[in-house]
């Protein structure tokens, strides 16, 4: 098996790149895709958290790059999927503790028995950044409709070029569809229009996802749900289905969809 | 050093073309350095360039774009250790692996009219990229917020100007910037400059722009 190596990166903290990693690799193995997560933020891991795992480490990712245990000894085996594994970062070390070539080892390593290797990348340019992309085959651009975040967005997918990922895949985040219609949030396509990469989804902002977040369960696995029916799709694309982009006009009034009725 | 303070303005007398450049192409990184002036001189801007840059070009590979000047050994040598010592793998030397092709001389007369050179790039500049070219510069593709281009000469772009652009920056009024929408960051021509708009400019017009000086200002208006 060869497995492909997908970084989740953004430049900007903050946008929603944990959560990100931790849906689509749920929703990965809940397709019955064997998955690897990285959690890449040494010093500042959350990933374990998120995915409701921090209990179970013992190991991390620098004892596996330093070979104090066995990579097998140190992926965590998901509460609810069995094919789905978290390698933890270290929390006590710098971030310089592990090299780019060693990266790239491991991710070798993880391809021979996984489909998907996620990798969470911390935010900025630094080395934390060029160790989560060093053994990456693609990359996944998280960004919120906030000039700020698409600004870093755009500084990243120049960088990914050096890094020989000229075709990094957009999910825009935390969209509110009631503040772009009123103007004052940019819309997916202003995003679109300035950093005019491939877009792999647009996720609704919704409270649902903090709820999902703090209880450690990803909001993909939820049936019911708007965020999780997002990510879902954005899951199907990255598997190569083609997928119509969700409508976000879900909480228009009833006399606002008369409106735009007669509009048209 | 122009390089390294972005955004700044140029201080006087650091012409383009007189300093080492690093540039991102899809090919990767390259690094070019001018043809004319001694070789030592831009070892140690680079050497100061890589001190300053704290390891960010750490594992970078490097194309490396002479332009005519040719390496003896010992210069050669010089440069691989010193990108050896700063973690950067030379990758390639010469024109071939640049999508650039820079003019083989720098300037040359057609029957008795001065040639400008003129830099062409096919791609979009994305924020934190950066152009700088003795002469004019020709973009096919956007030139988004946060990127800058700079240039002596014209700056013509096929594409939208929404980061900052520097035309005639030697001091050349007559310097004109042409976009298809223009809806810049800032915009420099050279000594005059003008700051974008101060809200978020909606206008998702796409038309054929133009920027030059008029009375101390730069203008905008539709070209034809």
């Amino acid at each position: 098996m060869s497995g492909k190596v997908l970084v989740i990166t953004s430049g900007k903290g903050g946008v929603g790149k944990t959560t990100t990693c931790a849906n689509i690799g749920t929703g990965l193995a809940i397709r019955g895709k064997k998955v690897a997560l990285i959690d890449a933020d040494i010093g500042l891991r959350n990933l374990d958290v998120v995915m409701g795992l921090e209990n179970r480490i013992v190991f991390d990712l620098i004892d596996v790059v330093e070979k104090n245990c066995k990579l097998r000894q140190a992926l965590i085996k998901d509460r609810r999927f069995d094919n789905l594994y978290l390698l933890p970062a270290a929390q006590t070390k710098e971030k310089d503790a592990v090299k780019p070539e060693q990266m790239v080892e491991l991710c070798e390593e993880l391809k021979l028995d996984f489909d998907y290797i996620l990798i969470d990348c911390p935010a900025g340019i630094e080395h934390g950044f060029k160790n989560a992309v060093a053994g990456a085959d693609d990359a996944i651009i998280v960004t919120t409709p906030d000039v700020s975040a698409v600004r870093d967005a755009d500084r990243i997918i120049g960088l990914l070029q050096t890094y020989e990922i000229t075709d990094p895949k957009l999910v825009i985040n935390r969209v509110r569809p009631d503040m772009v219609r009123r103007g004052d949030m940019m819309d997916v396509n202003d995003v679109n229009d300035i950093l005019a990469i491939t877009l792999l989804g647009v996720v609704p902002d919704d409270q649902s996802i903090i709820v999902s977040t703090n209880k450690g369960e990803p909001a993909v696995s939820e049936q019911s749900s708007r965020v999780g029916q997002a990510y879902r799709n954005i899951v199907a694309r990255i598997e190569g289905e083609d997928v119509p982009f969700m409508s976000l006009d879900f909480d228009l009034g009833f006399f606002e969809r008369i409106k735009r009725l007669l509009k048209k | 050093m122009p390089l390294s303070d972005n955004g700044d303005l140029m201080q006087p007398g650091s012409l383009p073309g007189n300093n080492i450049v690093f540039k991102g192409y899809r090919s990767g990184l390259t690094l070019i350095i001018p043809e004319a002036g001694p070789f030592e001189n831009y070892l140690q801007e680079l050497r100061d360039h890589l001190k300053n840059s704290h390891n960010f070009f750490n594992g970078a590979k490097i194309n490396l774009e002479l332009g005519n000047r040719q390496l003896d050994t010992e210069e050669k040598a010089a440069l691989i250790r010193l990108f050896q010592e700063n973690g950067l793998v030379l990758r390639s030397t010469g024109e071939s692996a640049s999508p650039v092709k820079r003019p083989a001389s720098k300037s040359k007369a057609i029957h008795g009219e001065h040639v400008v050179p003129t830099f062409t790039i096919k791609k979009t500049l994305r924020s934190g990229q950066r152009i700088e070219f003795d002469g004019n510069v020709l973009i096919w593709g956007d030139i988004n917020p946060g990127a800058e281009v700079m240039a002596s000469g014209d700056i013509i772009v096929m594409g939208k100007l929404r980061g900052t652009a520097h035309a005639g920056m030697q001091g050349d009024r007559n310097a004109r910037i042409f976009a298809f929408q223009i809806n810049p960051v800032q915009l420099r021509i050279a000594d005059v400059i003008a700051r974008g708009g101060e809200k978020l400019k909606r206008t998702k017009d796409f038309r054929p722009e133009i920027a030059k000086v008029k009375d101390q200002q730069i203008i905008v208006e539709k070209f034809n």
